[in-house]
């Protein structure tokens, strides 16, 4: 029965990251719809706030829904499943050392608060051992680069100029934001309330979330309708896209050529 | 790496990145890869991956690299350039194996193999699926015990 428990809390969370994928989905095809698919260039950070905050309530909606009345379990039922998680992906990749920090960290926190609060209800303590989940945001200074690569993707896939509602990159982007969303970092009972009228996660948003909002900056803003100009894209006939023949970009009237079938488009 | 970790005055990088980028999710190239290719030489790549859109255009300025980075890059090949240099090559032993590496606040970096980041990765998560399913068993009995009392 507690393996069947476990897995419920697996199911619940996969539910959760799902749902943050649908809602980035969603959010992607809005800013296309409404023809605005390049916040990331002048503000990359942008993409935590605007994707950030849709994954983060809806998986607190599922959370809620499905863990009514034990909402403490969610950190419980993340915590099992990126450690399910890291079992099966660390023989097919690297990447699998990212969650180790993060759940080697999180359940030694965990134990700690165990062995410190014995008999207790451990819950009750949860900022202490929130501490240790400090120590892997800090230690994670590839969580730095993971940013800086989530801003760099988006604006490539801004850059190829293909303007579709989305694309793999952006999928996969998406998908990795809303695992990567940190559970549980307050009190889940505190802002995921039973009936979710009082939906306080829009003020005690996930730190990494918050974090990223200070770094939102402008740059390069002046720069950018040249740089469109000489970045665009065409798609082919055949399938291929657009090559420009100016060197390095220097000339913005440039023939474009396409790349797979040389044709001038 | 091993070289780069000992060397390099201000290490910033991590597996995450060559994962992503040897996978082909970054539609780059590196001008690396003709050696890399065709005779077989290991490299390190060094890259700037912040305010990218302006890489190979006619934006693409010294004024848009921040001089902190020139001078962090600089230091970093100067003394790897010098470990290297001093390295006895003909002791050294070559092999493909992949490795998972990680710098830490920036100050020092962690590298081990992958083999090694497998059997890390595998105690920790098997630990935690075992400490976690205690709990449930346990906090079942607490929860058992509390309907009997009340």
């Amino acid at each position: 029965m507690d393996w069947v428990r476990m897995l419920k809390n697996v199911g619940i969370t996969i539910l959760a990251w799902v749902s943050g994928f649908v809602a980035t989905i969603a959010v992607a095809v809005l800013l296309n719809l409404f023809k605005y698919p390049m916040p990331f260039f002048s503000t990359p950070n942008l993409v935590y706030l605007l994707y950030g905050v849709p994954i983060v309530v809806c998986q607190v909606v599922v959370y809620t829904y499905f863990l009514k009345g034990i909402e403490d379990q969610t950190w419980m039922a993340a915590k099992t499943t990126l450690a399910i998680m890291m079992v099966l992906l660390t023989f097919f990749t690297r990447l699998a050392f990212v969650l180790s920090v993060n759940v080697g960290f999180g359940v030694l926190g965990w134990i700690v608060a165990r062995r410190a609060f014995k008999g207790e209800d451990i819950y009750e303590h949860y900022h202490y051992w929130r501490v240790f989940h400090l120590i892997d945001s800090l230690i994670a200074s590839f969580h730095r680069l993971f940013i800086r690569f989530s801003a760099s993707v988006v604006s490539l896939s801004s850059d190829w100029r293909t303007r579709p509602p989305f694309d793999v990159i952006l999928l996969l982007l998406c998908l990795c934001r809303s695992i990567y969303t940190d559970h549980g970092t307050l009190r889940d009972k505190h802002y995921a309330q039973p009936d979710y009228r009082n939906l306080h996660c829009l003020y005690t948003l996930n730190p990494r979330i918050i974090r990223d909002c200070p770094n939102l900056h402008l740059f390069q803003e002046e720069l950018l309708p040249n740089v469109d100009r000489h970045l665009r894209r065409r798609h082919c006939l055949c399938g291929g896209w657009s090559r420009s023949n100016s060197v390095h970009g220097q000339d913005t009237n440039a023939t474009l050529y396409c790349g797979k079938c040389c044709r001038i488009i | 790496m091993e070289a780069y970790a000992k060397s390099a005055k201000y290490p910033y990088g991590t597996s995450i990145g060559e994962e992503i980028f040897q996978r082909g999710l970054i539609p780059s190239d590196t001008d690396f890869r003709i050696f890399r290719d065709f005779l077989n030489v290991p490299g390190l790549d060094f890259a700037f991956v912040k305010n990218g859109w302006v890489y190979h255009t006619k934006y693409d300025s010294i004024e848009n690299i921040p001089q902190g980075s020139l001078q962090n890059v600089g230091t970093n090949i100067l003394a790897l350039t010098q470990t290297l240099g001093n390295l006895d090559f003909s002791e050294i032993q070559f092999s493909d194996a992949k490795m998972v590496f990680t710098d830490v606040f920036g100050y020092f970096m962690v590298v081990y193999t992958e083999r090694t980041g497998i059997l890390i990765n595998l105690l920790i998560g098997l630990a935690t699926i075992y400490l976690i399913w205690k709990d449930c068993k346990l906090s079942r009995c607490c929860c058992c015990l509390y309907h009997n009392h009340s």
